[in-house]
């Protein structure tokens, strides 16, 4: 008997063990979803990066349908503007049309798919626009290297959630030019690249180089944020660990009472139930207990290492949100121009 | 003593076979529309039979949506027999009313359920 108890132990703890570290990295990663909510009226409020129309242009097709498109977008119809922008192209093709009209044109229908949520068809429009014809000219042109920021963000998360490998995420090169033309609009917009990729190691990396004797709002905020998430954040490992060693404290370490005693419950009922079983030589219901008591004490495992998991990503999404909204680190919040 | 011991040795190492990459009754990805595999065939029966006959005995009890149930048939086409089981039984321990950090959603009768899919194979 002796000898089958430490038998068991041990090829309970080598389960334990296995169950613990398990061979999935993507328990311990955050899996951002940060969202922010943007009003029209917002929107609306900003101006516009080209100059107001001259009688002519306003009377011509493409003007007509660039002010349509204009007056769609402040109300929130971007699926209306992105036609009526598209139109004004394609009438301004047979007109001799300034490079500067073009690029508003561009503008518009690129920011249209961005509020409008369609971040891959936002970068397509941009990689064929005339932005890219001496951007450094355009008024807007800082927001439109923090709105491809977030677009190559978004479409990159795009991609890890159907399952296609997409790697660590580089820094943009955008960002340090960025910071260099425009230092506080820069580090916000890499503040928002490293949250909206859960990159807290290098956003700590940064703070800590940052050797300003009085930092700003937005960064004391961020540095509030990466402490009280390390206080508060849940080690999968640890969760089923401490399952493994005692089924219900994996639970418990997460909060989650209930399930804690329901497992405790259970495990002791079954391992009880088994052993009784096979002491009086009941081998075939021995097993189906023991099968059972399996499924519970390894199930267990799994179940407080994904809900440590999912702990800690609710807990970032909900904090960074917030934090990202009134910071205003989000780009679609920090424009200056629009329509 | 020593058989019972070898069998329950067994037993283990089939439990952690998911966990060193190994799964005896994988299923391989398939289709939804697919028909499961024969040796999953069993496993699903019980279910179906649990859904459409003894269920209906006191109506729907589930806190999730998915109900467990669906939980348990998916895990187990998803992931395989004894790794889907073995999700399938965590769900069952966590079947109660701790609100804790889930997601919520409306049904069409108006009632509050918790959001808890099965993982996917890339997030886990």
């Amino acid at each position: 008997m002796r000898q089958y108890a430490r038998v068991m132990t041990f090829g309970l703890v080598v389960v334990a063990w296995l169950a613990c570290t398990g061979c999935s990295r993507t328990l311990n990663e955050i899996e951002p979803k940060l969202s922010c909510q943007i009003s029209p009226s917002s929107i609306a409020r900003l101006p516009s990066p080209a100059p107001p129309l001259s009688h002519e242009e306003k009377a011509s097709d493409w003007g007509k349908e660039y002010e349509m498109g204009a007056s769609f977008a402040k109300e929130g119809d971007f699926y209306r503007a992105i036609t009526c922008f598209k139109r004004a192209q394609f009438f301004a093709l047979s007109k001799q049309v300034d490079l500067k009209h073009w690029q508003y044109l561009d503008w518009g229908v690129f920011l249209s798919y961005m509020l409008g949520g369609k971040y891959r068809e936002a970068l397509d429009s941009f990689e064929s626009s005339l932005l890219l014809e001496d951007p450094k000219s355009f008024p807007a042109y800082h927001d439109l290297q923090a709105l491809l920021v977030e677009a190559l963000a978004e479409t990159r998360k795009k991609r890890s959630k159907e399952g296609k490998r997409t790697g660590k995420a580089s820094l943009p090169a955008i960002i340090p030019a960025l910071e260099q033309e425009d230092p506080e609009y820069g580090r916000k917009v890499r503040y928002f690249f490293y949250l909206s990729h859960a990159r807290l190691n290098d956003l700590e990396t940064y703070l800590a180089e940052q050797s300003e004797p009085n930092p700003d709002a937005t960064t004391r905020a961020i540095k509030r944020f990466c402490e009280d998430f390390r206080v508060h954040r849940k080690s999968p490992t640890a969760a089923g660990l401490y399952n493994a060693l005692l089924p219900g404290a994996g639970y418990l370490y997460v909060g989650q009472v209930q399930s804690a005693v329901t497992s405790l419950l259970l495990n002791v009922l079954f391992v009880a139930a088994s052993w009784r079983f096979f002491e009086k030589g009941d081998t075939a219901a021995g097993i189906i207990t023991a099968g059972f008591e399996a499924g519970w004490y390894v199930g267990g495992i799994t179940g407080a290492r994904l809900a440590a998991k999912q702990y800690n990503d609710t807990y970032y999404n909900q904090r960074a949100s917030q934090l990202m909204t009134e910071q205003r680190i989000f780009p679609l919040l920090m424009l200056h121009y629009a329509f | 003593m020593r058989s019972k011991l070898a069998l329950s040795l067994l037993l283990l190492l089939f439990c952690s076979l998911p966990l060193l990459g190994e799964e005896p009754w994988v299923a391989s990805p398939q289709e939804a529309s697919d028909p499961p595999p024969s040796y999953l065939a069993g496993m699903e029966a019980i279910i179906a039979f649990h859904q459409q006959v003894i269920t209906h005995a006191d109506g729907p009890r589930s806190h999730f949506f998915p109900s467990s149930s669906s939980y348990m048939l998916t895990a187990i086409r998803r992931f395989g027999f004894v790794q889907g089981f073995c999700l399938g039984c965590d769900r069952l321990i966590r079947e109660n009313s701790d609100e804790w950090v889930y997601r919520t959603i409306r049904t069409r009768d108006g009632d509050l359920l918790k959001w808890d899919p099965v993982p996917l194979p890339q997030n886990f």
